[in-house]
């Protein structure tokens, strides 16, 4: 079937329409059938054309139809699917079904049933078309369009004007990286001719390079991938987006779209890989990101926030990957960090709706035999994210601290070093999450407390579907099965004996960060207040994020607002152009009074004009001959 | 021998002294004003349709050699002045009792035609005068009104200083040049001979006076105003084109000197920009009409700027829709209980709500004096700076219309007071007036002409 | 019947319906509406069927008609169709019945007079558009200022006076230095050829000398820029708008201004390309200035209809960018941007209208959280808003990449070569331009329909079917100029390709040899 690509990204469109349209007159189990069925039919036709894939093993690709031929420059909207975008598309689908199965036992009471379910396949449509596209110019839309789901996501109960807000944040944080994004599109297409990308890849592995920098088309797309991903310095909005509900921050802020931006680099690896410096910059961006979004994420109470600022940080562990030029490596942690990170937002989820809605952690814990299932996936995904073997975490992040260390494009021991740091304290702030959710005495009111109860079965399990995932995924090696399409960098030999090694303190890392956490949270609670109050200056900037919005706020916020208002509006419109006008205009009727004064009706005045008259001209002639 | 070039050149004066003499025996046969005006209707249509006539038969003729001469050119002239001044006439009814203001008008026709034939500056002279003394008398006419007496006198005292410079201009020429005939002043107009140069400088500064250009126009206001509707028509329409078109004559063949290109803009210029700046600020129609006319002389003038052929064509078609559209908003002015609260602009608010096809029609008057388009005032401002610039004078031109822009607003002026000002409180609906409305018929069909196919207007000039 | 003859009948019958209108009694408003939107509605259906007529295959003018008008100048009554005015006339005539049915409601003072100005404008217009004489252009041009300023002074707010002379009198000087230019390039054109002509198609490609051709083209471009509107030309246009009826606001961002934009890319450009070439560096240079400065004007807005004023400000700087950049793309996606900013601009000032109706007030402050209280009007709403902002998928997406594309396309060889920098500049900076395209534009849906429900006059009906039918129109439209702009670009694309040649390749030209002394004879 010639077209089954078109088929899987079109499914959701169909239900978003369906939903959006007719979906509060045809009520919630018509809702929840076409909201949860559609995607799951695209992922059934995802599993089938990835069999055909892998039994032609050609990649496939589905011309759809032609935007516009300008001159001799063709814009065409088609599909592509190779073993890359195969594995983002089972993802998306995958894990986008599971959440939406989720979501209908946890919106289950939401006056905008429909619309929710409508925004959730719309997100679906965009994100497929994002990575099923061919040309840049597709994966744009789709990028785009996943930035508009996310706001109306984020903003979804927009009463509240916070969480309005903070859709608004996000899209316009989003719009700065979309900037470079575009011109780096532009460059490529001024460059190569095409924006197609296996064309852009093979034009810049291909014998003579396009005459462009590779580095300057690099850097300028990882800016998008930076709005996208939410990298330093555009990751201000990803906390804030936690506003939306749940599970959309499971499927979309933590899932896949954020994930975008590492699909983006890996599929431009072509152009990567001839750009030293740009992989540079991505490299120092993503573990940069990668451990300040973990110190952050330390001191955070809102447990939906650990979670965001985790989520940062490990994508920053991508981006480090990408940046080693480990692109499979990347896509390996990508695909196992959306198990374990969905499974832990919906568990966070499931929490939430156990304590109707209270997400500080302070004013939770002993929920560990209230509510098991939560309490046990929640562990697993935990332990995954932390990098226990042999959970799905431990394989990929291993791989990516091994090629940080030792890839010859780029790997550097900083780069390893930081990055286990960064490991370690990634296993502390889980496990103190887990500790301060699930251990230790309830610390909500009783009244909270006598309504707590485990989530219905169909949020219950997805979760256990999940913390398997993240238990066996790690098994299947997806570096591997990229490998053809994305060889791994080759490594130092002198190092390899320091393989085994590394692996090693990769797992004691993950134990230390453990068992801090269980010392600190563990025993009595007084020590990690002490702990605080030790370093108060370093606990105030944690919490305070390292102040980045306000810093914002101050350098661009505060003076574009100050220069429309006051420069452009008041002194240039009003002052200079108008005052001008007004002034002329003034000038004018001066002149028409001065001159109507002269009409006075005296007689002799109007004599003496013309004798004047008649002598000036007189002179004039004169004067002329 | 040549009674008959008399009789049949000449015939359009002929018609108008007929009617002259048919309103006196009228006068004391009947004292009912409608037959006085049918009478004067008719004789005028005869007039004009003569004109006409003579004008597309191409007739040429001399009846008397050296002093009057008819040609087309001419003969057209006159067939636009006595068509221009039917509607005149016709809004005249209930504005005087009795015939004398059909025969001043009838004679100062005469005085206008005389003029458009002249071949001798004593004709020319003859014909000014004959034509401005009735109008004198016209202003007085509506003496009812203190304004109308002062008017009238300073225009006597000005028309006078300006017959005295037409006089000593042509002596002046006569001295220089030892000829009457008109030809003499465009030799003037060449010559380095100072005398000459005074004189060309005195005849031109005494059609300046009759047209009311900067610095001469200061009576024009105050007759302006004095006068009643009628005649205040009269005098910024036919009046003036009668002058323009005299001037045209004068000129004749004559290019301008560069030196003396001067003299033809400046004072034009300064008259727009003058009239212009002034209309703005004026409360009365007539007034605000009056400096709108000083700006229109300005423009005018500016044909003569232009190369010699072209100048007749520009200076008829503008007159033609210059006067059109004057006398379309006069005659379509509502009527009001005492005739200066029919000038006060304020009588126009609302006007749309009262009568809209008065607003609309004075609105499309306005906007065509403004010179924008699909109007004819457009038109005839294009011809003519398009002569300006053929002739090279980029500069003034350019100038000109920056001084026509400022125009526009005082035009906008009056249709905002008819469409967007509530209407004076009690204006009731107006009974339309068939008098009135004959008037504005007879030019609207004409301006509608003029609209939709200028080409072929211009083509038979 | 000919199809020159229905090009000519979709011109007339405006006039024609003006003639019916005079019929009908004066207060018989439902007559007089259904009477103008009928009208309106043939026309448009004529249109479309010209439109379908319209071979992308030929290059040059369709279905022309050329009359003698005033012979002795060379003027002529001619117009046709060709790629640069086909889909301007089009949205015209799309947008004519909208116009009219979404004055159903709003106006009910001076019925019968309104609908006779607006089919006067749109005679203007679609005249300004379709005209192929230089002068016939000019007269269409200058008409259209009657009724727009009669249809602001009359219908419109408390500062409509003011307002409306601004406008008439801004444009109108524009226009009096356009009209020596004019004259002076048609007598040139005699002095050097010969030829006494006012075609376009004549006078293009002057040979006059460059002085002379940027002097000429600064007259031109004065009254175009002042049009579209270029900063700092454009202090009319947030007045106009503010203080004009919707109907006024619609035709007024969805048409008139596009009149600016086709001037430069139909007269200005091709009419001097010596000067154009020379002068490019400040069109874009001003495009960009327009497209940053409106941008950030309308962020500080509070009235509605001053933020989509200020908007569209930016939005046309983009097709001034594309028009400028002299690359094939760009110039097609300036095309499409006038289309597109035509629908969203128009589209918004109808919704703008639609609340003013219910709520007698523009000031943002006043709404908050309308998609709970107007669920059906805050979902247009918000497609309008995001192809405003240019969201893939929507019309505005198509224009401002094309444009974008096109810009930098035409940059980045200059710099790479080291010609120069600024176009790169230039062409980066308006890239930047679609973040505070999103800032502006989110920030007034934000206010207007979330946060907690609140609007002046509530409880508010939600919208009726007349509105309803007049969004959904114009949403269909934005998404298929979005998904599907190829078959309409392919209309344009010889003309643009043409436009192209005739200002950087030096096409043969009526200008045989250059006037000795600029033209004058």
């Amino acid at each position: 079937m010639s077209n089954l690509l078109t088929l899987i990204v079109v499914l959701p469109l169909a239900g978003f329409l369906l939903n959006g349209l007719a979906g509060n007159r045809l009520g919630k189990a018509f809702v929840s059938a076409v909201g949860c069925g559609l995607p799951a039919l695209s992922f059934a036709a995802a599993v089938a054309a990835f069999r055909t894939l892998e039994a032609t093993g050609e990649p496939i690709v589905d011309v759809v139809f032609r935007w516009a031929l300008i001159g001799d420059s063709a814009f065409e909207v088609s599909f592509y699917l190779d073993r890359l975008s195969a594995v983002m598309t089972l993802i998306v689908t995958g894990v986008g079904s599971l959440i939406h199965v989720y979501s209908t036992g946890y919106m289950k009471d939401d006056a905008s049933y429909a619309r929710y379910f409508a925004y959730l396949n719309l997100f679906l449509f965009f994100m497929l078309s994002l990575v099923l596209g061919r040309s840049l110019l597709v994966l744009f839309v789709g990028w785009e369009g996943v930035g508009l789901a996310s706001y109306l996501l984020i903003g979804f109960w927009f009463e509240d004007p916070a969480k309005a807000q903070a859709g608004k944040k996000a899209f316009i944080t989003n719009r700065v990286g979309d900037a470079g994004f575009l011109l780096g599109m532009f460059l490529i297409y001024t460059a190569v001719g095409t924006l197609e990308m296996d064309r852009v890849n093979a034009a810049f592995m291909g014998p003579e390079l396009p005459a462009v920098s590779a580095s300057l088309v690099g850097i300028l797309l990882f800016i998008g991938a930076t709005g996208k991903s939410a990298q330093i310095p555009l990751h201000v909005w990803l906390p804030d987006a936690m506003a939306g509900p749940t599970p959309v921050s499971a499927l979309i802020h933590a899932a896949t779209m954020v994930t975008a931006g590492i699909y983006l680099v890996a599929r431009l690896s072509g152009v990567y890989l001839h750009a030293p410096e740009a992989s540079e910059v991505v490299a120092v961006i993503g573990i940069l990101t990668a451990f300040f979004a973990a110190t952050i994420a330390v001191v955070q109470t809102d447990i939906k926030k650990v979670l965001a600022y985790s989520t940062i940080s490990q994508l920053g562990f991508m981006f480090l990957a990408l940046g080693v030029g480990a692109y499979g490596v990347a896509v390996f942690h990508l695909y196992t960090h959306a198990f374990f990170k969905a499974c832990l937002f919906l568990g966070a989820g499931s929490v939430i709706h156990a304590l109707g809605g209270e997400q500080d952690i302070r004013r939770m814990g002993g929920l560990a035999k209230r509510i098991p299932v939560t309490f046990i996936t929640f562990a697993v995904a935990t332990a995954a994210i932390a990098g226990l073997p042999p959970l799905a975490g431990f394989f990929s992040k291993d791989e990516i601290l091994w090629f940080a260390f030792a890839s010859e494009a780029g790997g550097a021991p900083w780069l390893w070093a930081l990055a286990s740091l960064t490991a370690l304290l990634t296993a502390f702030y889980m496990f103190r999450l887990l500790w301060l959710t699930f251990f230790g005495q309830p610390r909500m009111d009783a009244e909270t407390a006598h309504h707590i109860h485990e989530s219905p079965w169909s949020m219950t399990g997805i979760l256990v579907v999940l913390a398997f995932l993240s238990t066996v995924g790690g098994f299947v090696s997806i570096p591997h099965f990229l490998e053809p399409m994305l060889p791994l960098p080759a490594t130092d030999e002198h190092l390899h004996h320091f393989e085994v090694p590394l692996i090693v303190v990769a797992v004691l890392i993950g134990l230390a960060g453990l068992a801090a956490a269980a010392w600190l949270y563990g025993g009595d609670a007084s020590r990690a207040a002490r702990l605080g109050a030790r370093f108060t200056g370093l606990h105030r900037l944690l919490s305070g994020k390292y102040y980045v919005d306000e810093l914002y706020e101050a350098v661009l916020g505060r003076p574009l607002w100050w220069i429309s208002d006051r420069i452009f509006l008041r002194l240039g419109d009003r002052a200079l152009i108008d005052g001008t006008l007004h002034g002329l205009a003034g000038v004018a009727r001066l002149g028409a009074a001065a001159l109507a004064r002269i009409q006075t009706g005296n007689l002799h005045l109007y004599v003496w004009l013309a004798l004047i008259g008649i002598f000036a001209l007189l002179w004039w002639s004169f004067g002329h001959v | 021998m040549n009674a008959q070039t008399i009789l049949t050149a000449m015939l359009p004066e002929h018609l108008l002294l007929v009617g002259i003499l048919l309103l006196l025996v009228l006068e004391m046969a009947s004292r009912r004003e409608r037959e006085f005006l049918g009478v004067t209707v008719l004789v005028l249509f005869a007039a004009a349709f003569a004109a006409a006539r003579l004008a597309v038969a191409d007739y040429a003729g001399v009846p008397f050699p050296g002093q009057f001469s008819v040609d087309p050119a001419a003969a057209l002239g006159k067939a636009v002045l006595l068509a221009l001044s039917i509607p005149a006439v016709l809004v005249a009814r209930g504005e005087f009792g009795g015939t004398r203001f059909a025969i001043l008008l009838l004679s100062s026709l005469y005085g206008a035609c005389l003029m458009l034939s002249s071949d001798s500056f004593l004709t020319l002279f003859l014909g000014i005068e004959l034509m401005s003394m009735p109008v004198y008398a016209l202003v007085l006419l509506a003496m009812a009104r203190p304004e109308s007496l002062e008017g009238a006198l300073k225009y006597l005292i000005l028309g006078g200083a300006g017959t005295a410079t037409l006089l000593l201009g042509i002596s002046f020429v006569f001295g220089a040049t030892g000829s009457f005939a008109l030809p003499a002043f465009a030799e003037a107009l060449d010559s380095a001979d100072p005398i000459a140069q005074a004189g060309v400088v005195l005849i031109t500064v005494a059609f300046f006076l009759k047209a009311a250009v900067v610095p001469f126009h200061a009576w024009a206001p105050d007759a302006y105003e004095g006068a009643t509707v009628p005649v205040t028509a009269y005098m910024a329409t036919v009046v003036k084109s009668a002058v323009l078109l005299a001037a045209v004559r004068l000129f004749d063949g004559a290019e301008l000197p560069e030196g003396n290109a001067a003299l033809l803009a400046a004072l034009p210029l300064a008259s727009m920009v003058w009239g212009n700046l002034t209309a703005m600020r004026q409360a009365g129609f007539r007034r605000m009409i009056a400096y709108s006319s000083i700006a229109h002389a300005g423009y005018l003038f500016f044909a003569f700027l232009g190369p010699a052929a072209g100048r007749f064509e520009a200076v008829l078609f503008y007159v033609v829709a210059y006067g059109l559209m004057n006398l379309l908003a006069f005659v379509s002015l509502p009527a009001a209980g005492r005739d200066a609260d029919r000038d006060r602009l304020d009588n126009l608010k609302g006007l749309f709500r009262r009568s809209p096809y008065a607003a609309i029609l004075i609105g499309a008057a306005m906007l065509s004096l403004a010179g924008i388009p699909p109007f004819p005032g457009f038109v005839a401002k294009f011809l003519i700076f398009r002569n300006v610039i053929e002739a090279g004078y980029t500069g003034w031109a350019v100038a000109g219309l920056l001084g026509s822009y400022l125009g526009i607003y005082f035009y906008l002026r009056v249709i905002q007071f008819m469409f967007m000002s509530p209407g004076a409180e009690g204006a009731a609906e107006e009974p339309p007036r068939l008098a009135a409305f004959a008037a504005s018929l007879c030019c609207l069909l004409p301006v509608v002409l003029l609209t939709l196919f200028p080409g072929w207007v211009i083509d038979r000039l | 019947m000919s199809e020159p003859a229905m090009l000519n009948l979709v011109l007339f019958l405006p006039v024609l319906g003006m003639v019916m209108l005079l019929l009908v009694p004066r207060d018989a408003h439902g007559t007089v509406r259904g009477l103008a939107l009928a009208v309106m509605l043939l026309q448009l259906a004529l249109t479309v069927v010209l439109y379908q007529a319209f071979d992308p295959q030929v290059a040059g003018l369709q279905f022309e008609t050329r009359l003698p008008w005033i012979a002795d100048w060379g003027v002529y009554y001619h117009i046709g169709l060709d790629g640069l005015n086909v889909l301007l006339v089009l949205l015209t005539a799309f947008l004519g019945p909208l116009v009219v049915a979404g004055a159903f409601s709003a106006i009910d003072k001076d019925v019968k007079l309104f609908y006779a100005m607006v089919f006067l404008i749109q005679f203007a217009m679609l005249g300004t558009f379709v005209a192929q004489d230089l002068f016939l252009f000019y007269v269409f041009w200058e008409t259209m200022l009657i009724p727009m300023f009669l249809i602001i002074g009359i219908w419109g707010g408390e500062r409509r006076i003011y307002a409306t002379l601004k406008f008439v009198l801004y444009t109108a000087f524009g226009s009096i230095l356009m009209l020596a230019a004019v004259i002076y390039l048609v007598l040139s054109l005699q002095a050097t050829s010969g030829i006494t002509s006012f075609a376009f198609t004549d006078l293009y490609g002057s040979r006059l000398p460059l002085d002379i051709q940027v002097l000429l083209l600064g007259a031109f471009a004065l009254s175009f820029a002042i049009k579209v509107p270029v900063v700092p030309f454009h202090t009319w246009l947030p007045d106009a708008h503010v203080e004009a009826p919707t109907a006024g606001s619609v035709i007024l961002a969805g048409v008139l201004l596009k009149m600016g934009t086709y001037g430069f890319i139909k007269l200005g450009f091709p009419l001097f390309p010596d000067a154009a070439r020379a002068l490019t560096p400040a069109v874009m240079v001003l495009a960009v200035v327009s497209i940053v400065y409106g941008a950030c004007l309308a962020l500080v807005q509070d009235d509605i209809k001053k933020i989509i004023a200020y908007s569209s400000i930016s939005h046309l700087g983009y097709v001034m960018l594309g028009l400028a950049s002299f690359e094939l793309i760009g110039i097609q996606g300036a095309i499409i941007q006038m289309v597109s900013h035509g629908l969203t601009a128009g589209g918004l000032f109808l919704m703008v209208g639609m609340i003013y109706e219910r709520c007698h007030t523009r000031d943002l402050a006043a709404y908050g959280g309308l998609a709970r209280i107007l669920p059906v009007y805050s979902v247009f709403f918000m497609i309008l808003t995001l192809a405003a902002i240019g969201l893939p998928t929507t019309s505005g997406f198509t224009g401002e990449f094309l444009v974008l594309l096109g810009a930098f396309d035409a940059a980045w060889p200059q710099y790479a070569n080291g010609a120069a920098t600024w176009p790169l500049v230039l062409a980066c900076t308006a890239v930047l331009g679609v973040v505070l395209g999103a800032l502006y534009m989110l920030r007034l849906a934000q206010k207007f329909l979330f946060g907690e429900s609140r609007a002046p006059h509530a409880p508010l009906t939600d919208l009726n079917l007349r509105e309803k039918l007049i969004l959904v129109a114009i949403v269909a439209a934005v998404f298929v100029l979005g998904l599907f702009p190829d078959s309409f670009m392919q209309k344009t694309e010889l003309a643009a390709r043409e436009y192209q040649q005739q200002v950087l390749v030096e096409p043969e030209s009526r200008w045989v040899r250059a006037a000795p002394d600029g033209g004058s004879p």
